[in-house]
């Protein structure tokens, strides 16, 4: 703006204020919380020692020696460890319990007295922090040495491929020897009480009647409590909604006739259209990750083989659910990426010098980070790699983390160099603007993504488990489900501005009142997944009060996504589904708001609360709310960025409507019909073994078998979803074979709301 | 068990009886979701001409100053009758600013498209459609794991009421109507 002026803000300061406070609130606490778990995590002891014998039974360097194994041999994408990880292997903490509950009362007598005996055994917490040493009974040695053989036998060095492993995937008998040490500690703190309390570390999870788990008083009282925050929270919202809608929706005082530049005639910049690289490898990512995905789904179904073909020899199933998580988030993060680099010369209406070589270095750096780790995590589970390299090239192994820390550091990098590269295409518009309108907003919520990846750093595979779920969360939850969010939301937003769907004034005020409902619930409802990891009940009672306020924003964006499906099906309309360009962009978008609320919120809710996610955790409606609200929110996000950006990019000639409504269709349909016809009544069916028959039951493989049938039926919907992927990939692949021509330059003139749109007035000549 | 009293009697194995709920709740759920789906869409509709109140009788609407908007035109390629204020009286309101940002008069559009036509009413309508198949699908794996078994009589009317539905919406789901009895089709230009 001229002589160095900020244009002011489009709305009250007070709005920027108030998330301003509303994020150090939650930040302050969550601050707090991270002090507490430093401070009360369930120790590792420096020796575990006979009572019987007084022999080392294993150290506490065997545990963290074990744990860095378990994670870089891909156990934690196999199984999990306090119900966090994996779904088709079993919950190493719920059944080294279970099983060594068993032994301990098979070796005293197997009468009920012994019942009671091996209960106490296991409840006395016999750590002595004086000698950092813990006792234990022989019972629990014996049970140790029995369990060590059970899982080499089982899993860990398996003469033929079963249960999604392949043969021999860990032939070192020290290091089974480790990692059951570390599965044996993480049971010793689900079962023993923390001093002065009458639960264990894990807040009594998991619940297994042998050892005497059960519900604690806090989980009841805190799921009441968030239930009692859930619905006064949304009587707040809607009150608020239906007093002040005409202030918050997505609508203005009249809606415009717009026409709109045909996507051909639209000109794009050297860094613009360096995207069509970037969606190429998107397009190709999701479809590697689909294949992956339709693998992992298909051990539940068969364990032991991919219809005859010893797939887990080669592919075990920790091996595609890796690639196939670690896939799913970078073709969606390499998708925003890509959509900012489209928007910012948009937005800013210029281009500087070099911002095209900076992209292509930029897709350089993704494609070295995917490839290297990818093939990291490979080396690292089977083998390949020396130990001590294994961590820091081949895999980390934390689940969603599972990369090497050299492609962790390399893709914190290549986030901060996108920043630099969204900074220099917005520089000029940025300064001329106040720090709370949409230019700002898009640029704050660009940075907080690689600063919240960053935080994963913390992390190493010797770190304690409970502090590095912790800070695991913060990636997980924080950055995935927030900022990501909170950055998607700002850039739609900011589409239809440029489209002129909405007014500037309109999404910004969308903007913050959204940012002020994340923050509010979503930064200390980060602590929804940590009830029952080693961290105080603090995080129990805390996360699942914010968590359940998660949901009120949840209820509000689908209100608001009506209204902007209205605006969409508007456009359709008045357009005669030919004017407005970007049909199939917006009904993307709608299908994010319909799973925005079935995936996060409806199947996020259920198991959150506490008394549900203590017999939940880890099964099937964990994997339900993950690929509902993971794909179904995200995916779904991407896809629609790089269908608005494809328009642009593609001839138009080459665009074709129906491959893409066929993949729209196609990816919804399938993913609906995951969800509904296996997902979902698996998980419930699972959910009932586990109060019925005990959680470890529950994640047996036996399980699984025995609803093969179930999960059968999954086949249909994978395959429908995976040939909507295959008009993406080919559409990409157009873009870059046949480029669209460069278009004429807009003629210089005087300032334009946007290079997208005009205003028109209709025209009586229809009459 | 004679076939009767096995067709009859309720299913004793939680998970047999999870199902039959299941398809049920299913089938229920498509078609309440996508009733709401269509109520909430006729609202946000409404919501365009909040404050002004549409005169069907006389096909016009007033402004919340009591202003007329006539019908101005009708664009039949766009499903689309615009109704339109006199410049000269919306120039002239204290309201201005807040309801118009041109100088052409308030003009209000109103889509003459009824929800099927939609692609929102269509994403609706085969989501519905592939619910009730699931609902067949989990009815068959249903029979074949309790069949013969107490429940067999609810699972064999769960996957009856998942067929019809398949039957009597499927194909009308699929192809979308081009007109709907709740959409107006006797919109005139004034003076016509």
């Amino acid at each position: 703006m001229a002589n160095g002026q900020r244009r002011p803000m489009v709305i009250s300061p007070l709005w920027l204020q108030g998330v301003v406070l509303t994020f150090l609130f939650g930040f302050t606490i969550l601050g707090y919380l991270a002090l507490r778990v430093y401070q009360d995590h369930a120790p590792i002891p420096a020796k575990v020692v006979s009572e019987k014998t007084g022999e080392t039974v294993f150290t506490g360097e065997d545990v963290l020696h074990g744990q860095e194994a378990f994670l870089t041999y891909g156990l934690m994408e196999y199984g999990s460890i306090y119900g966090h990880g994996a779904y088709l292997g079993p919950d190493f903490t719920a059944d080294y319990l279970h099983r060594a509950a068993e032994e301990m009362t098979k070796t005293y007598g197997g009468t009920a007295e012994a019942q009671a005996r091996v209960r106490n055994e296991l409840q006395v917490n016999r750590f002595d922090p004086a000698a950092d040493a813990l006792t234990w009974t022989d019972g629990q040695v014996q049970a140790f040495e029995t369990l060590r053989g059970h899982y080499e036998d089982e899993i860990l060095n398996r003469k033929r491929s079963g249960a999604g492993m392949g043969p021999g995937a860990i032939p070192d008998p020290g290091e089974i020897r480790q990692i059951t040490a570390f599965i044996a500690w993480t049971a010793w703190t689900a079962s023993a009480r923390r001093p002065g309390q009458t639960y264990s570390y894990t807040n009594n999870w998991p619940p297994e009647p042998l050892v005497g788990n059960q519900l604690t008083e806090e989980a009841v009282v805190w799921s009441t409590l968030s239930i009692v925050a859930l619905l006064g929270g949304i009587g707040l919202v809607m009150g608020l909604f239906g007093r002040y809608s005409h202030l918050l929706g997505w609508h203005g005082a009249e809606e415009r006739r717009l026409r709109f530049l045909p996507p051909g005639d639209v000109p794009l910049t050297p860094a613009q259209r360096s995207t069509a690289w970037y969606f190429f490898i998107v397009a190709a990512l999701f479809l590697v990750q689909t294949l992956l995905g339709g693998a992992t789904a298909h051990y539940h179904a068969e364990s032991g083989g991919f219809f005859g073909f010893d797939l887990p020899q080669w592919l075990p199933y920790n091996l595609t659910r890796t690639w196939h998580l670690q896939l799913a988030l970078f073709f969606v993060a390499t998708a925003f990426l890509a959509a900012g680099i489209f928007l910012a010369p948009l937005i800013a209406g210029r281009e500087p010098r070099g911002q095209r070589l900076l992209s292509f270095v930029l897709l350089g750096a993704l494609v070295v980070v995917v490839v290297g780790s990818l093939g990291g995590e490979a080396a690292s589970y089977k083998g390949w790699l020396r130990r001590d390299l294994k961590p820091l090239i081949g895999a980390q192994g934390w689940e969603y983390l599972d990369l090497g820390r050299l492609w962790q550091i390399l893709l914190v990098g290549g986030l901060v160099l996108w920043c630099v590269l969204l900074y220099r295409g917005l520089r000029t518009r940025l300064a001329g603007e106040s720090r709370g309108n949409l230019p700002y907003l898009f640029f704050y919520s660009a940075l907080s993504i690689p600063l919240f990846y960053a935080v994963g750093l913390v992390n190493q595979t010797h770190t304690n488990f409970a502090i590095a779920d912790f800070w695991r969360f913060w990636v997980v939850h924080l950055w995935v489900e927030d900022f990501l969010e909170l950055f998607t939301t700002i850039m739609v937003a900011y589409i239809f501005v440029l489209l002129g769907v909405v007014s500037e004034k309109t999404a910004t005020r969308v903007i913050y009142f959204d940012a002020l409902l994340y923050s509010v619930g979503g930064v200390v409802g980060t602590m929804h997944h940590l009830y029952f990891s080693g961290t105080p009940a603090i995080h129990m009672a805390l996360g699942a009060f914010f968590s359940a306020a998660e949901v009120i924003p949840l209820t509000f964006l689908t209100v608001e996504a009506w209204s902007f499906l209205h605006l969409g099906a508007r456009q359709e309309v008045q357009g005669g589904g030919t004017q407005f360009p970007h049909r199939w962009a917006v009904l993307y978008l709608a299908s994010v708001g319909f799973w925005n609320f079935l995936g996060a919120g409806v199947f996020g809710f259920l198991i959150n609360l506490p008394v549900v996610s203590y017999y939940e955790i880890g099964t099937q409606l964990t994997a339900n709310h993950a690929h509902a609200a993971m794909m179904g929110v995200y995916g779904m996000l991407a896809i629609s960025l790089m269908v608005f950006c494809l328009r642009y990019l593609l001839r138009p000639g080459d665009w074709s409507e129906r491959l893409v409504a066929f993949s729209f269709w196609a990816l919804n349909l399938g993913l609906a019909w995951m969800v509904f016809a296996n997902l979902f009544p698996i998980g419930v069916l699972q959910l009932g073994d586990a109060v019925a028959n005990g959680y470890w039951h529950a994640r047996s493989i036996e399980f699984f078998n025995d609803h093969a049938m179930i999960e059968w039926l999954r086949l249909p919907g994978d395959v429908l979803f995976i040939a909507g992927v295959v008009p993406l990939v080919y559409l990409t692949a157009v873009s870059l074979l046949r480029p669209r021509p460069t278009a004429p330059a807009a003629a210089p003139g005087g300032a334009v709301e946007s290079p997208l749109f005009t205003e028109v007035a209709p025209t009586p000549a229809a009459q | 068990m004679d076939i009767v009293t096995l067709l009859l009697s309720l299913p004793c194995d939680l998970e047999a009886g999870f199902i039959v709920g299941y398809v049920a709740v299913v089938l229920a759920g498509a078609r309440l979701c996508e009733a709401l789906a269509k109520m909430h869409f006729a609202r946000a509709r409404r919501y365009a001409e909040r404050g002004f109140e549409y005169d069907a009788e006389e096909d016009h609407y007033r402004c919340p100053r009591g202003e007329r908007l006539s019908l101005h035109l009708i664009e039949p390629d766009n499903r689309l009758a615009v109704y339109r204020a006199p410049a000269s009286r919306c120039n002239g309101c204290p309201s201005k600013a807040a309801c118009t940002p041109h100088d052409e008069g308030r003009h209000i559009y109103r889509p003459l498209a009824a929800w099927a036509e939609t692609d929102v009413g269509r994403f609706h309508r085969r989501l519905s459609v592939l619910m009730f198949g699931v609902g067949v699908a989990l009815s068959l794996v249903g029979l074949a794991r309790w069949g013969g078994r107490p429940g067999t009589g609810l699972l064999l009317l769960a996957l009856s009421a998942s067929l019809a539905s398949v039957l009597f919406n499927g194909r009308g789901m699929l192809t979308p109507a081009r007109t709907d009895p709740d959409a107006p089709d006797d919109v005139r230009p004034d003076g016509e």
